[in-house]
């Protein structure tokens, strides 16, 4: 790896109804693309999880929400880790036959992929999902019973030494709906997605260590007309495989006062990769104020309408990831964007 | 831990667009604040006349 690792920051909000992303970790190839042309990828959960599927890269940090919020605004760092001990929360609402199956895909994970897993701890109560879909559009949730979630969390972090925190909280099944069936044609917003991220922002806040979230659900009927964008989330009877593999090598998170050699902190992000319409985040807001290139993908349309342009932040807007791509082999290559563009526009003299 | 109090609840709110992404952010957090302790949060929606945005938050309480 050279002097100055070029990194970038992908992100594909969830919960928004993203074309690419917005599924069953279809925004993946998109990664390994990025993974490609960069030394270092930083991204998310809602990237890199597609249930049964998953594609481990060494130089991708698995960064949930909330630690990516925080790292952008500069409070915390990244730092490499070779395998993480991840504690399995369960949530005392999943039936039995549906706790085994996925005890079962936590000891199938240990057993074919060597990932290291502390014993499991099921919650004091049922940890109550609600779901809701707010007026823009975006989906949005919360859970009944938070202080029961941090509980097991603690136990697991103070008596199991979990280092990284693996939540299945038990959804509700809503096989009619309207929302679900488009979902799994590849279109609308998904439905839990709003409710899974605040669970894990909720541990990840507390424990300052990664988590993330895998839904329990029952096994939905088989639809002929699956869009393979969300085909991943049907393919077992559980969401876990990649949470797990994902949390066996996230970046632990650190501090300033305990920073250390190799740790990864905001001033070395180079390029930040987001949709167009989709930049009224945390990080995005907070990488505006650096000088990270952000790139916008107009092609991976959202649900909502929320521009740089209208925020007053600076981007390059590109059409299509594959242009993106471009922009980022050329940024990297100290090659401006501009120049590779049939008409350049002279030089002016800078008034002020 | 005593963590059997908290509550998780949804909130959503208007806030005036700033001059500056910086200004903005810190206008927001300050907003969520008065309302709780902000786990996920995200302008979801920019008025017509580009004069306010609404954010969408959970919060803890």
């Amino acid at each position: 790896m050279n002097a100055n690792p070029y990194t970038v920051v992908l992100i594909v909000p969830t919960g928004i109804g993203a074309a690419v992303g917005g599924y069953a970790g279809d925004a993946l190839p998109v990664a390994r693309a990025i993974a490609q042309v960069a030394d270092r990828l930083i991204t998310h959960p809602n990237v890199l999880n597609g249930a049964q599927l998953y594609w481990s890269m060494p130089n991708a940090f698995y960064v949930e929400g909330y630690g990516l919020d925080q790292f952008a605004a500069g409070h915390w760092g990244l730092r490499p880790v070779t395998q993480n001990r991840v504690g399995l929360v369960l949530d005392q609402g999943i039936e039995p036959e549906l706790r085994l199956r996925h005890l079962q895909a936590a000891d199938a994970a240990r057993a074919t992929l060597g990932l290291s897993l502390t014993d499991y701890v099921v919650t004091d109560a049922p940890l109550g999902v609600g779901l809701k879909a707010a007026s823009s559009g975006a989906t949005w949730g919360t859970i009944q019973n938070p202080g029961s979630l941090l509980r097991a969390v603690e136990k697991l972090v103070k008596v199991g030494r979990a280092e990284a925190i693996a939540v299945v909280a038990r959804f509700p099944d809503d096989v009619g709906s309207e929302a679900l069936q488009q979902y799994r044609q590849g279109q609308g917003v998904d439905p839990l997605a709003g409710a899974e991220a605040v669970i894990s922002h909720l541990v990840v806040k507390t424990f300052e260590i990664p988590c993330a979230h895998a839904p329990a659900l029952l096994p939905l009927p088989l639809d002929p007309a699956l869009s393979p964008r969300s085909a991943a989330e049907e393919l077992g009877y559980t969401f876990l495989p990649c949470v797990l593999v994902g949390l066996s090598r996230a970046p632990q998170f650190v501090t300033a006062p305990s920073t250390r050699l190799g740790d990864l902190w905001v001033n070395q992000v180079n390029a930040l990769v987001i949709p167009a319409t989709a930049c009224g985040g945390s990080t995005i807001l907070s990488l505006s104020q650096t000088s990270t290139l952000i790139i916008t993908v107009r092609e991976n349309q959202t649900r909502l309408n929320v521009t740089a342009d209208a925020l007053g932040i600076a981007t390059l807007e590109v059409n299509s990831y594959l242009e993106a791509l471009g922009v980022l082999v050329a940024h990297r290559a100290g090659i401006s964007p501009a120049a590779l563009r049939p008409a350049i526009d002279s030089m002016r003299e800078l008034n002020h | 831990m005593t963590v059997t109090q908290l509550v998780m609840q949804f909130v959503s709110f208007e806030v005036e667009l700033q001059s500056t992404p910086g200004e903005l952010q810190q206008l927001i957090l300050a907003q969520l604040q008065a309302q709780g302790q902000p786990l996920r949060w995200a302008i979801t929606a920019i008025a017509p006349d580009q004069s306010r945005v609404t954010v969408e938050a959970v919060v803890m309480t």
